[in-house]
């Protein structure tokens, strides 16, 4: 295992990390206003990332371009989720929720199994394969591309929360949603507004990730887990939490599966995620709550 | 009523004779297709069955058993291809296994009380290491799987012939795990799982070992689920790491638990019933439709309905038929003939000390929520703790109860260092509690409450006689059959009373008992408190209420920012200018004030 190697591995788990970051941030923003942990978010951004590659492959869009059609598409597929939903377990115990989600990721995984087959599907773009060097270390144009949107995406995320108006309500209801509803803040319709939101948003990092990887009806909850191990190692709730989550889990992937070429590799990052866990139970910060 | 005839009186009995009747039928006149249905089937009752375990009657959802389930297939095939190791044998090795890795897992979330959600997802991550652990070594077939030895050579190889030869080995697997716990929930651990479902803290507080209790349920359910691996490795022919480590296994067992009603001892077994034939016919008959994928949809679905719409499954649906959730064995509470409970009690208050707190101090923080507080406790004194909201009662309470550790100072109980000690061995110890916020066990009467807290630690005969004094000391008798959530607040505290007293202890710790409560009601816990103390219980209690404070207690302490400000008799303390100042402002502010018992309103 030579220095380069490493080098590469921890370059690429940070590209690949910056946009679990965007994804985890959404996820730890909904868990964070409404106490509901999502166990589909990842097969709605899966459900994402199919939508940029029938928009691809059916009339040749950018996947980049793409995300600007499939956001509303997924905003519509959130509303609908909201209210048939997670509207109802609002305030159930944690575990209700947790099952409800899950059933709903077991429906989108097997609707899309159904529709789309079990086959690898991936977009044609004019990057494929384009790379550069730098210092030796081999950086894909669009994993780089992807990084950067997801940051510029996340930063944006957090200036609209600390400086806006609605960013104001939403933290006031993530602190305590009695206070807010005596403070005049229409909760539910705030709850409903981040969720959507979030859902939406999830067409970006869908747009990043297709632009180099593939695609099969399992990625869904992959990415649910992923996501979900994040925000609980961040700390629940804590959205700068998420966001170093993500980069650490990007990196300890990209890393483990370099040291290790081995179909055990990906073991390695729950046995992470467990410890870290049982070390920092309330997130890397100590700032999540307990659930 | 010994275990066994209160397991062939319970409604698992009758579904067992169900389960062979049809076992019996089905290898009459069924043919291998319909037969192998069955004995998937049957699979499916063992593995929720186990999962309901932890995740319905105790209240820890697991969404990691395809872990254990795998960890007994692989370890039988693996025993068996590699060393010539029967699988029988394989079965037991695997379960034990499963059993000791349940543990491993378990272990530090239970022990530092994290929250459920944390300990579904380690449960999660547990089964994915093991998923991609298994798929990286070669010796285990990697990602290729393995195959069980050829069919039919020996008994032994637990490879069969005949389909009906699987079927009979699947009713005997499901009926020895249904059994077991059917028996285990009839005795006490059926209290204990519920008490602890209900609310962990005060289970913890009538002496429960509530670590303990969840580790052993845990690993009995891992067994379970591990044979079921095995079992269902065997019949099967075939494993890989994804077919029995997968999520699916978690996903299908959710939904058949919860489908069928989760904490209910038959739910599992309905679930599947229901669940598991008409998938199979979804499956043929969609499969032009693209088979598994669409039947996996309804799957999803029925989940979100089911959870959505019926919370309580399939079994609370069939109430009406007289299908219950599982009756706990409460043996008949005789009212007290006069007599207090027995017990450990010294009856004579002999006035020596029996509660020592030297310089106790909790801190959050950089905030004291106590600070170097040092009482003594005399044997048969009734002990009023008064001061303002937020003066550091309740957490005074808590480090004596053992639910917080104190940072630092000790507490001794009967010349026994109790400091640091946790809830339950305090409650052993002989100190009982009640919460300020009622922390009822809603699903249990308020009878079974009652006798679940006397049962820790002692012997049915014993908590049943204890326990019928108890309802009657707090007159409970005419509310014995009614749910603890249903009873009023003045119910509710009386029931709180009563579950720390049917623990027998010598010391009480009583939070504002008499909050909320009529002037009525508040006379009758007066009179309540003075009759524990004359059982010989020490009381030391937290109030509000001036009036009720002066009237009962021998000494009163008065706290104030977390510092003990003053001590003594009632009148002496009720004149003490600090404690007048800590209630009523400064003088300075406000010339003439009066001391506190005249100001009460008589």
């Amino acid at each position: 295992m030579s220095f380069a190697t490493l080098l590469q591995a921890v370059v690429s788990g940070l590209l690949l990390g910056g946009i679990y970051a965007l994804v985890a941030m959404s996820l730890a923003l909904v868990f964070g206003v409404m106490r509901v942990l999502n166990f589909a978010h990842g097969d709605l951004l899966m459900a994402g990332m199919y939508g940029i590659v029938v928009l691809n492959q059916a009339f040749g869009i950018n996947p980049y371009a793409a995300i600007v059609l499939v956001a509303p598409v997924l905003a519509l597929i959130g509303i609908a989720v909201y209210f048939v939903l997670i509207r109802r377990v609002l305030g159930a115990g944690p575990l209700m929720q947790a099952q409800v989600t899950l059933g709903l990721s077991f429906a989108i995984q097997s609707t899309a199994l159904l529709v789309f087959g079990a086959d690898l599907l991936n977009v044609r773009t004019s990057l494929d394969g384009a790379a550069f060097r730098v210092a030796g270390v081999v950086i894909g144009t669009p994993e780089l591309i992807g990084f950067l949107i997801s940051i510029v995406v996340c930063a944006a995320l957090t200036w609209f929360i600390l400086s806006t108006e609605f960013g104001r309500r939403l933290r006031a209801v993530a602190q305590d949603p009695t206070m807010a509803i005596l403070c005049g803040i229409p909760v539910r319709s705030v709850q409903m507004m981040v969720f959507v939101g979030c859902t939406a948003l999830l067409a970006v990092p869908a747009g990043c990730l297709m632009a180099f990887s593939q695609l099969t009806p399992t990625a869904g909850i992959q990415y649910s887990l992923l996501s979900l191990m994040v925000v609980v190692l961040g700390g629940l709730g804590d959205l700068r939490g998420a966001f170093v989550g993500g980069l650490l889990i990007g990196i300890v992937e990209a890393v483990t599966s370099a040291l290790f070429n081995n179909p055990a590799a990906p073991g390695i990052i729950y046995l992470v995620f467990g410890l870290a866990l049982l070390a920092r139970p309330r997130g890397l910060f100590g700032r999540g709550s307990e659930a | 009523m010994n275990s066994l005839s209160r397991f062939t009186r319970s409604q698992t009995a009758a579904a067992l004779v169900a389960m062979w009747l049809a076992i019996a039928a089905a290898a009459v006149f069924l043919d291998g297709y319909w037969i192998g249905i069955m004995v998937g089937l049957l699979g499916w009752i063992l593995l929720a069955a186990s999962w309901n375990m932890v995740g319905g009657l105790l209240g820890q959802v697991s969404f990691g058993h395809s872990a254990f389930f795998g960890l007994g297939a692989y370890t039988a095939v693996y025993l068996a291809t590699a060393h010539g190791v029967s699988p029988w044998l394989g079965m037991l090795v695997g379960g034990l296994l499963a059993a000791g890795f349940s543990m491993i897992v378990g272990y530090l979330p239970f022990r530092r009380g994290l929250s459920p959600l944390v300990f579904s997802l380690l449960t999660l991550a547990s089964s994915y290491v093991l998923l991609f652990a298994v798929s990286g070594i070669p010796a285990l077939g990697g990602t290729n799987g393995l195959f069980p030895p050829a069919v039919g050579q020996s008994v032994w190889d637990m490879r069969f012939n005949s389909p009906v030869s699987y079927l009979l080995l699947a009713g005997a697997l499901t009926t020895f795990a249904l059994a077991t716990i059917q028996i285990l929930y009839s005795g006490r651990l059926g209290f204990y799982w519920r008490a602890i479902h209900d609310s962990e803290a005060a289970a913890g507080a009538i002496g429960i070992n509530t670590m303990a209790v969840k580790l052993f349920t845990f690993a009995v359910s891992a067994f379970f689920a591990a044979m079921a691996g095995t079992f269902s490795a065997q019949h099967t022919g075939f494993i890989d790491p994804q077919s029995v480590f997968g999520v699916e296994i978690t996903i299908y067992l959710l939904l058949f638990a919860v489908v069928g009603g989760a904490g209910s001892l038959l739910g599992p077994v309905l679930g599947p019933l229901v669940l598991v034939p008409a998938g199979e016919y979804l499956r043929t008959a969609l499969a032009s439709a693209g088979g598994s994928s669409a039947h996996h949809l309804i799957y999803g679905v029925a989940l979100m309905l089911a959870i959505l719409s019926f919370p309580g499954g399939l079994v609370s649906g069939l109430r009406r038929f007289g299908l219950t959730r599982g009756a706990l064995s409460v043996p008949d509470l005789a009212p007290a003939a006069g007599s207090a409970p027995d017990v450990n009690r010294t009856k004579a208050a002999d006035g020596r000390v029996i509660l020592t707190a030297s310089s106790v101090s909790k801190n959050f923080g950089g905030v004291f929520a106590v600070r170097d507080v040092s009482i003594e406790v005399r044997s048969g004194e009734i002990l009023g703790i008064i001061g303002p909201n937020g003066a550091g009662k309740t957490t005074l309470f808590s480090l004596l109860a053992g639910s917080l550790k104190p940072t630092s100072g000790s507490i001794t109980f009967d010349g026994r260092e109790i400091a640091g000690l946790p809830p339950h061995e305090i409650c052993r110890a002989g100190i009982g509690r009640t919460f300020q916020i009622t922390r009822a066990f809603p699903t249990l009467t308020v009878a079974e409450t009652v006798y679940a807290a006397a049962l820790v630690g002692r012997s049915e005969a014993d908590a049943a006689a204890i326990a019928g004094s108890v309802l009657s000391l707090t007159r409970l008798d005419q509310y014995r059959d009614m749910a603890s959530a249903d009873v009023t607040l003045a119910v509710q505290r009386r029931l709180e009373i009563a579950r720390a007293l049917a623990t027998c202890p010598r010391l009480i710790l009583l939070d504002e008992i008499m909050a909320g409560l009529t002037p009525r009601e508040i006379n009758d816990a007066i009179e309540l408190i003075r009759s524990i103390r004359d059982l010989g219980v020490t009381v030391i209690f937290i109030e509000h209420h001036i009036r009720a404070v002066m009237a009962l207690s021998d000494r009163i302490i008065v706290l104030d920012a977390g510092e003990l400000i003053a001590e003594g008799v009632p009148s002496d303390v009720a004149r003490n200018p600090r404690v007048v100042e800590a209630y009523l402002g400064s003088p300075a502010e406000e010339p003439a004030s009066p001391p506190l018992d005249k100001v009460k309103a008589r």
